[in-house]
C-alpha cells in the first residue's frame, strides 16, 4: 500500500469509528495508521464535521422529558459529592503514606500514630487494597478538571486481541488508573508489562516511562499510573511487554494496547 | 469571564449543569430517540451521554466547533457504541428525514444553527452523488454495502464519494486547523 493509499484508508477508519463504530479488527489498523501518520488528520475532524452534518438533518428537537432531567441532574449532584469526599480520602491516604514511610519503623511512634489513626480517621483502615484502587480511581473520575478518559485498543500481540477497559488520566494531580479487561496473565520471570505516556512536550521518541506491572489474574484489573516525569498533555498511552523490570527505552516490538487521546 | 457552558462546567460552576440541560436536553434527546429504538432506551442513553460530556467538557475548542456540534459528537459516539454492544448495526429509526439535508436552514435559536448551516451550505456545493451518499451514510446509518447497493455504484466509488465530499465540509466548516500540507 502506497502512503497515499495508507492515509485514505485512515481517513476511511475515522469515517467509519464515527459512523457505524469499528470492529477489533479496525480498531486496531486504525491504531497502528495513527502511530504511522500522526499528523495525517488532525483529531476529532472528521467526527465533528459528521455531527454537524448530523444536526443539519434536524429542523427541530424534541424536548427532553422533565423526569430524564432530573435524573441527570440528581446523579450530577452525587458526582459532586463524590469529588468533595475525594479530598478527604487523598488526606486519609496521604496520612497513612506518610506513616509507612518515615516513622513506621519506630515501634512506639507507630503504636501511637495507628492509635491517633483510628481516632482521627472515621473509615477502617484495614479497606481490602483493591477496593481502595477501585475507590481511588471513581474519585479520579468524579473530579472534571484535565481529565483523559481514553478506551484501550489492542495492539500488535495475539494474545491480547480481546484487551478492553480504559486509561483514566488527571494532570492536575498527576495521577491515573489503567482498567484492563482481557489483558493474558505475564509470567513474571520472563517478561512485565510497561506504559509509556506520550505527552504533547515530550520528543515522541522518547515517552514517559508510566510504570511496570504484572497481570496475575483474570478478570478485570486496576493498576495505577506511575509516571515518572511530569505530564501535561497526554496524547497517546501505550502499554508494551519487555523484560522483567521494564526497560529505559522500549523498542516497541510486543505493544499489548494503545490508548490515543482523542475525545 | 467563562462564556461557553462547557467550560463553566470545566471548571466546577454547577449552575452550569442545569444550564446545559436546559440549553441541550433536547439536541441530545432527539439524536438518543432517533438512534434507539425505544424510550426507555433513550433515556438511559442520555444519561449516558450527560456522564461522558461532564467528564469532556474540558475538551471543547471553541476554534474547532461550536458547542451543539461538540456535544452532537460526543453524544453519537455513545449511541453507536451502545448498539454496537447490544449487537445492533448503527441505523437510524427515523426515515423522515429523507432530503432535509439540503433543503431548509436550521433555526438558530434552537443551538444548533450555527455549524449546522454552514454544513447544509458545504453539502449544497457537492456533487449530488456525493451528498446523497453521505447522506445515507451519516443521518440513516447505512453501511458503504448497502450504499453500493441502493445506488447502483460500485463499493470503492461510494467510499471515495464519502471520503471527498466529507473532506470538503471539514474543510468548509473550518474544523480543521493545520496548514501543513501533510492533512489529508
Amino acid at each position: 500500500m502506497t502512503d497515499l493509499e495508507s492515509k485514505e484508508r485512515l481517513v476511511d477508519l475515522l469515517i467509519e469509528e464515527s459512523i457505524t463504530g469499528l470492529s477489533i479488527e479496525e480498531s486496531r489498523e486504525l491504531a497502528e495508521l495513527k502511530l504511522q501518520f500522526p499528523n495525517a488528520v488532525e483529531d476529532d475532524s472528521i467526527a465533528l464535521s459528521i455531527a454537524a452534518i448530523h444536526l443539519s438533518s434536524f429542523n427541530e428537537f424534541s424536548p427532553m422529558p422533565v423526569e430524564v432531567e432530573r435524573r441527570i441532574l440528581s446523579n450530577s449532584r452525587r458526582s459532586a459529592s463524590l469529588t468533595n469526599d475525594s479530598s478527604k480520602e487523598e488526606m486519609r491516604l496521604g496520612f497513612l503514606e506518610f506513616l509507612s514511610g518515615r516513622w513506621l519503623g519506630w515501634g512506639v511512634a507507630a503504636c501511637l500514630a495507628f492509635a491517633l489513626l483510628i481516632t482521627l480517621v472515621p473509615n477502617r483502615i484495614t479497606d481490602d487494597r483493591e477496593l481502595t484502587i477501585s475507590k481511588q480511581r471513581d474519585m479520579l473520575l468524579a473530579s472534571s478538571d484535565t481529565l483523559f478518559r481514553v478506551a484501550w485498543s489492542p495492539g500488535n500481540v495475539n494474545e491480547a486481541t480481546r484487551v478492553s477497559g480504559d486509561i483514566v488520566w488527571n494532570s492536575s494531580l498527576q495521577k491515573g488508573f489503567m482498567r484492563f479487561s482481557g489483558l493474558p496473565r505475564n509470567e513474571v520471570s520472563k517478561e512485565c508489562y510497561q506504559l509509556w505516556i506520550y505527552d504533547e512536550n515530550q520528543d515522541e521518541k522518547t515517552p514517559v516511562d508510566g510504570g511496570i506491572f504484572n497481570i496475575e489474574q483474570d478478570g478485570e484489573v486496576i493498576v495505577p499510573v506511575k509516571a515518572k516525569l511530569n505530564i501535561s498533555k497526554p496524547v497517546l498511552f501505550a502499554v508494551t511487554i519487555e523484560k522483567p523490570g521494564g526497560v529505559v527505552v522500549s523498542r516497541r516490538e510486543k505493544i499489548a494496547a494503545l490508548a490515543k487521546v482523542g475525545i | 469571564m467563562v462564556d461557553s457552558v462547557l467550560k463553566r462546567i470545566a471548571i466546577g460552576d454547577k449552575a452550569a449543569v442545569q444550564q446545559c440541560l436546559k440549553q441541550y436536553g433536547g439536541l441530545v434527546w432527539s439524536l438518543s430517540r432517533r438512534m434507539t429504538t425505544n424510550a426507555e432506551d433513550a433515556e438511559d442513553a442520555t444519561q449516558d451521554i450527560f456522564l461522558d460530556l461532564w467528564k469532556h467538557a474540558s475538551k471543547f475548542d471553541p476554534a474547532k466547533s461550536s458547542e451543539a456540534t461538540f456535544i452532537a459528537m460526543i453524544a453519537r459516539r455513545r449511541l453507536i457504541d451502545r448498539m454496537r454492544s447490544s449487537g445492533r448495526t448503527p441505523k437510524m429509526e427515523s426515515i423522515e428525514i429523507a432530503g432535509e439535508l439540503h433543503g431548509g436552514r436550521v433555526d438558530e435559536s434552537i443551538d444548533a444553527g450555527i455549524d449546522a448551516n454552514r454544513a447544509l451550505t458545504a453539502l449544497a456545493g457537492l456533487d449530488p452523488t456525493h451528498r446523497e451518499a453521505i447522506r445515507l451514510s451519516v443521518v440513516l446509518g447505512l453501511t458503504h454495502r448497502e450504499i453500493s447497493e441502493k445506488m447502483g455504484l460500485p463499493l470503492g466509488t461510494v467510499k471515495t464519494n464519502i471520503r471527498r465530499g466529507l473532506l470538503r465540509v471539514r474543510e468548509m466548516l473550518g474544523v480543521s486547523s493545520d496548514t501543513s500540507g501533510e492533512i489529508l
